[in-house]
């Protein structure tokens, strides 16, 4: 699709294509970290990689797909890196980046804040589910699970969701 | 579609990332591309380094080989010499000591026809 293009129309197309896709990427990443700044950190390292591998792309579809994968990939990859990380002492941790504090946005109402309590896998599927509107045979093959696993992971989630919030009396309120 | 599903949807929709995230992005881009552009001017640089290095070495290499190789070539010629010289001066001494037994035996042989012709 992007063969035999100037430089200068390749900057451009790369840079149209950066901003359809950037509230999707971005998106993958903060509601799977709950991390504003490390999610626009991986975003751009996943259209960095975009810009090397700009000649393989087919079509514009492709590169929307290419883009979810690769940054649903690179959340699981710093998640276990993370869980493998040592947690280091106060005395050792570096200067905080600006912004300070990053305030927690889908702990803003309380179903975020159960989002939030679900397991890791769990919340990866939910928000594939319903951010991106996959379906289970889709977010199946991202993740590397069986349809079955999506399924049940999300047919549970919904529940246990749902219960919470009708304890918590948020669906009255609601309704 | 359930009450819980729509406040997902809600809850997960998409959002931007701040202010000037495509900038950023495109000057990433730049940036890599002369990163790229000077790690490949470093490479070649070493490149090069390493083949002068090694032509270098190998030059060093065949210079000493041929020393050591000219330095064992006097040797065996010294050697031969030494041996020849030998050999040469150990035939002389033999020759000159036949011919000295040679003349006392004819020496001794007259003096007895002497002795007898004498009687």
């Amino acid at each position: 699709m992007f063969r035999g293009r100037s430089q200068a129309e390749r900057e451009a197309d790369f840079a149209d294509l950066v901003h359809e896709h950037q509230a999707m990427v971005y998106s993958i990443g903060l509601h799977l970290l709950r991390d504003a700044a490390l999610a626009e950190e991986l975003a751009q390292e996943v259209f960095l990689k975009l810009f090397e591998n700009w000649g393989a792309f087919e079509s514009r579809e492709h590169v929307k797909n290419w883009l979810r994968r690769v940054m649903v990939r690179r959340v699981i990859d710093h998640t276990r890196r993370a869980k493998l990380r040592p947690c280091p002492g106060l005395g050792s941790a570096p200067e905080p980046r600006v912004p300070v504090y990053e305030p927690d946005i889908l702990a803003s109402e309380h179903l975020e804040l159960l989002v939030a309590r679900l397991p890791e896998r769990a919340r990866q599927i939910v928000a594939l589910r319903y951010q991106e509107d996959l379906e289970p045979a889709e977010i199946a093959q991202l993740l590397g699970l069986s349809v079955g696993a999506v399924k049940s992971t999300l047919h549970r989630s919904l529940l246990w969701l749902r219960t919470r919030m009708e304890r918590a009396g948020v669906r009255n309120e609601r309704c | 579609m359930n009450d819980v599903e729509r406040e997902l949807r809600r809850a997960f929709h998409r959002r931007q990332p701040s202010a000037g995230f495509a900038d950023r992005v495109g000057e990433a881009v730049r940036q890599g591309r002369t990163r790229k552009r000077q790690r490949q001017r470093w490479m070649a640089m070493a490149a090069a380094v390493v083949v002068l290095c090694s032509l270098g070495g190998g030059y060093w290499q065949v210079r000493r080989e041929a020393g050591r190789t000219v330095d064992q070539l006097n040797l065996a010629v010294q050697i031969t010499g030494e041996k020849l010289n030998f050999v040469r001066e150990a035939a002389a001494r033999g020759l000159l000591e036949r011919d000295d037994a040679g003349k006392n035996v004819g020496e001794g042989n007259v003096g007895q026809n002497n002795v007898g012709e004498k009687e």
